[in-house]
């Protein structure tokens, strides 16, 4: 007989490429704190922004991987349109981090910002930075959960899980709020294209975080259903 | 002579099966990476011996004198130039579906090679209908009960150990249980079915074995280092060497159940030419199985290593507790049939198994199109090959 049991079953699990795609995601992010110190020490950031380029190109591929897989996949654990809504919020903070490491590239201050600005604007990068590492530990649950056969106990961890990434993301949005009132405030010390690129860079940062924060959320659901 | 030949398209027939069939039957423990290739084929040269000496008569007599009506089978001459029709042409047919990529079953084409023959000898009322729908009802069951009970055995596999707060913990109480039942179960059918003993006598032998190989795999099982695995990682790594346990067993009952799609027309033209015909109550003889399981087992060891590969490399994303549901529900589907005496293609019930699996929450499929390809493959092959048979036979008949 042919030998065909192969091709009943994917020849990568899709759930696992979901996972290599959120832990390219995860080294992005690892760039962004790096980037952004050494952008206020002026010093240069292409090399680091490349490095995030080429991570974008890899997750891009991944994509079309995961995409391919899943349009020919039946008996999945869960609705096939979760996993790719997850895999598009996934690729939102990627391409966000990747926005602000070119964003990085493309201007320079003409005078140091002051210490307090740059001191929230730093904790900010350090916040997403940890909202994104919570998502990956999240999609990770998620291979846990379909490993135990979604477990009330591994779905109870899911959930503290998302708990803890959905109150860092309400700090992060604070920090945010507080990150912009104090670069409004400055509207007489700094430059008003200084305001408009600061204020630029903050909304990447908060929209990576917020695409972290909506990754989490629709695990839980999944765990939930 | 005409034995002589029999006999050697017969082995060919056995070397065929051992050679492809093997594969497919183990492809999941070969995949979920519990045996090597290697390991896989010792097994099948060993377990489908055994399986096919121990179990194999049922299936023997079904296709002999099953499906073509005895009193049709008189002459040895046309006998023999059946036999041979159904052999050549089911395997003509299945070269043909091969290299068309169908995954076309050996049973289902030797049952349906039969049916030419008888077709092509005395017309349809040659033809023993109601064994043939029976055998038919089994083809369309076999897939149904292998996925009920992977359904069911992955079910009591979540809710017992995966689900349960200490995954690990419910797995080493449940480990003796679980061996406990797969010896049971194959003690009993052998006993009951094989050996013909009282049920009684049958159940205590079964229960007394069963047991002690059920002490004997705790204290083996007790070797697995827990150190840096999570309890996950250990469940998958005690379901792993469970494999071991489970694809004997795969192994044994495709023995049990295959070895007549190689030896029924053989034993067709034995009992022609050893008692003149096939109406006389005479069984199988043990050295006729012992050759059908030696030409698997010769399969198995000479070709069987690269084919098992490549399946291997095919099914990368099965992980050990899912790849033991299949197993154990394929293995029993299809042992149970074999003590049935019905002729059923052990792929078909490896499939419906992982579809079990997959309906219950256990594990990711792909293509369908592979379930609508075995379909069709399913509704072609018996009239194919019955065609191609009765051509072969009438061909015969002028040569022989």
């Amino acid at each position: 007989m042919t030998r065909f049991l192969g091709k009943l079953f994917p020849q990568e699990s899709p759930l696992k490429l979901l996972y290599e795609h959120a832990r390219l995601v995860e080294k992005s992010a690892e760039q962004i704190p790096v980037a952004l110190g050494k952008f206020l020490r002026h010093e240069p950031v292409e090399d680091l922004a490349q490095l995030v380029d080429k991570l974008e190109d890899e997750a891009d591929e991944m994509k079309v991987r995961i995409r391919e897989v899943y349009s020919k996949l039946k008996f999945v654990y869960f609705d096939r349109v979760d996993l790719l809504l997850i895999l598009h919020d996934q690729d939102a903070v990627i391409d966000a981090v990747d926005d602000f490491l070119k964003m990085l590239c493309i201007y320079k201050f003409d005078k140091p910002l002051p210490k307090e600005l740059t001191d929230m604007l730093l904790e900010l990068a350090e916040r997403v930075q940890d909202a994104i590492k919570f998502m990956v530990e999240s999609v990770h649950e998620l291979l846990k959960l379909v490993e135990s056969s979604f477990s009330p106990v591994v779905v109870g961890e899911e959930n503290a899980l998302t708990q803890k990434v959905e109150s860092d993301e309400s700090g992060t949005d604070r920090l945010s709020l507080a990150l912009a009132k104090k670069i409004f405030s400055l509207k007489n010390v700094l430059h008003p294209v200084d305001i408009m690129y600061l204020e630029k860079l903050t909304r990447l940062l908060t929209r990576a975080a917020d695409h972290a924060e909506n990754v989490a959320e629709k695990v839980r659901m999944i765990a939930k259903s | 002579m005409l034995l002589l030949v029999a006999f050697i398209v017969g082995f060919m027939m056995a070397f065929s099966i051992g050679a492809n069939d093997v594969a497919n039957s183990m492809s999941t423990a070969v995949g979920s990476r519990a045996i090597t290739p290697r390991q896989a084929v010792m097994i099948a040269a060993i377990l489908e011996f055994l399986g096919a000496l121990m179990f194999g008569s049922h299936v023997v007599t079904t296709i002999t004198k099953g499906i073509v009506k005895v009193e049709f089978m008189n002459d040895p001459r046309e006998v023999l130039a059946g036999a041979l029709a159904a052999l050549v042409g089911s395997s003509m047919w299945i070269l043909i579906a091969t290299v068309w990529g169908m995954p076309v079953s050996t049973t289902h084409s030797i049952v349906g090679g039969m049916v030419g023959f008888g077709i092509a000898n005395a017309g349809l009322h040659a033809i023993n209908w109601n064994r043939m729908a029976s055998i038919v009802i089994s083809w369309v069951l076999s897939p149904v009960v292998g996925w009920l009970l992977a359904y069911t055995v992955f079910k009591i596999i979540s809710y017992a150990i995966l689900r349960k707060f200490h995954p690990a913990v419910a797995m080493k109480r449940s480990i003796p249980l679980i061996i406990f039942t797969t010896f049971f179960i194959v003690c009993l059918l052998f006993a009951l079915k094989t050996v013909k003993a009282q049920f009684d006598r049958a159940l205590g032998w079964s229960l007394l074995i069963a047991a002690a190989a059920s002490v004997l795999g705790s204290i083996l099982f007790r070797s697995i280092r827990t150190s840096g695995l999570d309890e996950y990682e250990y469940v998958e790594a005690v379901f792993k060497r469970l494999q071991i346990m489970t694809s004997c067993y795969v192994s044994f009952s495709h023995g049990a159940n295959d070895v007549a799609n190689a030896i029924g027309p053989v034993a067709l033209v034995y009992w022609i030419i050893s008692h003149g015909n096939v109406a006389q109550k005479v069984g199988v003889p043990v050295w006729l199985l012992a050759l059908g399981g030696l030409g698997i087992s010769t399969g198995a060891l000479l070709l069987g290593a690269r084919v098992m590969k490549t399946v291997g490399e095919e099914i990368t994303q099965l992980n050990n507790s899912r790849g033991f549901c299949i197993d154990f529900s394929t293995a029993s589907t299809v042992l149970f049939a074999s003590v049935l005496g019905l002729p059923i293609s052990t792929t078909h019930v490896v499939v419906g198994s992982v579809v079990g699996v997959g309906t219950a929450r256990g594990m990711e499929l792909v293509n369908v199109g592979v379930l609508k390809n075995i379909l069709i493959s399913w509704f072609a092959t018996v009239p194919v090959s019955a065609l191609v048979s009765a051509g072969f036979y009438l061909l015969m008949l002028q040569f022989i």
